[in-house]
């Protein structure tokens, strides 16, 4: 067990100063996150004015936010037949007009010896209006470039589609450890970059949980011989375990206000759902019933919870709240339903069923109107999605063979692969907001 | 005098040669001792001891010599029977411990080839009075982890509650479930599946 110290207090610098834009009475471009298939949004994303004083910085950030926008299929970045800019405040619009460009992000790149090694404004410009959209100044370390491209991608998104980017995120996963039975906790940019080991130990740790002020890892360890639930403090690097009784204890999912860890855990051979009040430090038993019952998610509204049984005889999705009411079936289509997400924005419901196929799927279902959607239709093994912190992009880690992919996936079911974390695989992925950094 | 005393010599030189020659037929007669019988320090003590058998007079009666090659051969035979035992003790244990239970896609229920392999089991653990054991489920990689955390636990479970329907002691079974994490056979296709679809077992005392 150990936690990487993150040095990020130079990250902490970077200063967000933003510049007020307000933007004409006229048209806007809006887009909808959500639409299905075609048009792509155009942007050109030319050299930054000062690049040539460092070049590979200058092309390592345009790569960054072309990646981040490209994800969500709704941009594409243009060719900007060699064109730079000038001045990042009023461009020659009608040069990028004829290029093809509906918007264009500029920007300027300063390096420097000094305290503040790294000084990046980036601007955001609608072409058609000949006016500046948005603006913003980074400063900070060298190596804060990937954060300052990853929020102003964020923004990018905001101002287009009206939704909060989930760029600027880090994901929680379960790595396995090459050549060996264990596997680690790990935390991670959500593409990818920056991996921290969280828990390294020697033994198999699943299934990582972070409290929603990002302060308390749960997650299963079998290190002292039983799968048994263990509470990280991630500031203090004090833990508890939470579990001890013979049989499987496994977290779910976090109450929004973070005072209750939903959790299933087998208590004399049966196993249930419980809540563990964080607080009075006591477990409140949800279901009882002799089934299978796990992966309890939590509504946003932190009194409904969805959860997988196979009380019925086969597993499917039910729904019960923290009373602990008789629990009402959500899903009955298909024999295999299981690992419910629920949401942070509404009631749709992500999870990995078995189709009309026998082929395994990602789906969504709504908890009250019970519409269904499949999202994936590649024969793959899926394990469970998760949703960005704002509730507008999935992510699953699935395999065709041995090989495990991370995707990013729309509502509608537009997916991009994510880059392998340095070779680690990440499963089990929890995609969560920024991790403030301990002072 | 002289002459009485190679007389005796005589004496006690032939037979030494006849106990000899008697020592290879008991051989011969014997079940053929392991390899690692004939150097081990026991069958070193009773080919010394065979001297000291005779009188003081240095002479052997013939009765003496058939008693010692009786006892010989017994002591041989006993040995290798337990050599046997330990052999087929060591096979149940392999089988035991190699001899995995099988189960279909999302079930944990006993068929009657998993039955009869308990029954096995059972049998071996009647046999080992002092062994405890731990029963692990596993899963194959279809379907989600949780799930399959559960459902591993499910078969484990399943497995104890019918050793112990068998009349074994409950308090010498403990399980622990792997789900889908440690699958025996790496493969993605059904062959693969329904190997690590299984019930394993770990003697762990």
């Amino acid at each position: 067990m150990r936690i990487v110290s993150r040095k990020c207090a130079i990250l902490a610098l970077v200063l967000v100063l933003c510049w007020v834009v307000y933007p004409s009475s006229q048209e806007r471009i809006v887009i909808d996150i959500d639409q299905v298939g075609g048009y792509l949004l155009p942007l050109a994303l030319p050299r930054f004015k000062g690049e040539t004083a460092d070049p590979v910085l200058g092309q390592q950030i345009r790569t960054v936010m072309q990646r981040d926008l490209e994800r969500t299929g709704l941009f594409r970045i243009i060719e900007s037949n060699g064109n730079s800019v000038q001045t990042i405040k009023a461009l020659p619009y009608g040069d990028w007009s004829s290029l093809g460009a509906a918007g264009v992000i500029a920007g300027q790149l300063d390096v420097s010896q000094g305290r503040v090694p790294l000084t990046l404004q980036l601007t955001l410009h609608d072409v058609a209006q000949q006016s500046m959209l948005f603006g913003k100044v980074y400063q900070g370390s060298r190596e804060g470039y990937r954060r300052m491209a990853h929020r102003f991608s964020d923004h990018v998104l905001q101002i287009f589609t009206g939704e909060q980017g989930p760029f600027d995120t880090q994901v929680m996963c379960v790595s396995p450890v090459p050549d060996s039975k264990a596997t680690e906790i790990v935390r991670m940019d959500y593409d990818g970059h920056g991996v921290r080991r969280l828990v390294a130990n020697g033994a198999l740790n699943l299934a990582p949980v972070l409290s929603p002020d990002g302060s308390v890892l749960a997650y299963t360890s079998y290190r002292a011989g039983s799968p048994d639930i263990y509470l990280l403090n991630l500031r203090d690097g004090q833990e508890e375990r939470l579990t001890s009784e013979p049989g499987l204890a496994l977290a779910g999912s976090w109450s929004p206000d973070g005072r209750y860890l939903a959790l299933s855990r087998t208590v004399d051979g049966n196993n249930d759902i419980f809540l563990y009040d964080t607080r009075r430090r006591r477990f409140k038993r949800l279901t009882n019933d002799l089934g299978i019952d796990v992966s309890p998610s939590f509504a946003p509204d932190g009194h409904r919870l969805a959860f997988t049984s196979d009380r019925g005889g086969s597993p499917q999705l039910y729904l019960t709240n923290v009373q602990g009411g008789r629990p009402a079936r959500l899903t009955f289509e298909g024999t295999y339903n299981t690992a419910p997400a629920w949401s942070p924005r509404d009631d749709t419901i992500a999870y990995v069923g078995r189709g009309e196929d026998r082929a395994m799927a990602i789906y969504t279902i709504h908890a009250e109107s019970r519409q269904r959607q499949r999202l994936s239709f590649a024969p793959r093994q899926y394990e469970a999605p998760a949703w960005d912190p704002h509730g507008r992009f999935l992510m699953h880690t699935s395999r065709v063979g041995g090989a495990w992919q991370r995707y990013m996936v729309r509502q509608d079911g537009h997916d991009k692969i994510l880059p392998a974390a340095n070779g680690l695989d990440c499963l089990s992925p929890q995609w969560v907001a920024r991790v403030k950094p301990s002072s | 005098m002289v002459f009485q005393l190679l007389r005796i010599t005589v004496i006690v030189f032939l037979s030494t040669i006849l106990l000899a020659g008697c020592g290879r037929k008991a051989d011969s007669v014997a079940p053929e001792p392991p390899a690692d019988m004939v150097t081990s320090p026991e069958g070193a003590d009773a080919e010394a001891g065979m001297p000291d058998g005779m009188g003081d007079d240095g002479a052997m009666s013939e009765e003496d010599v058939l008693t010692e090659r009786a006892t010989m051969a017994e002591e041989q035979a006993r040995q290798a029977e337990a050599m046997r035992e330990a052999e087929m003790a060591e096979m149940a244990q392999a089988a035991f411990v190699n001899e995995d239970i099988y189960f279909a896609f999302d079930s944990f229920l006993l068929d009657p080839e998993a039955e009869r392999i308990l029954g096995e089991k059972a049998a071996w653990l009647q046999d080992n009075a002092n062994a405890s054991v731990q029963i692990e489920g596993h899963c194959d990689e279809r379907g989600t982890s949780d799930y399959n955390l559960a459902l591993g636990e499910r078969r484990a479970n399943a497995v104890r509650q019918y050793l112990t329907v068998l009349g074994i002691d409950s308090g010498r079974l403990s399980t622990i479930s792997y789900g889908e994490e440690q699958p025996l056979d790496p493969g993605h296709d059904e062959a693969a599946w329904s190997r690590n679809r299984r019930a394993h077992f770990v003697i762990i005392q």
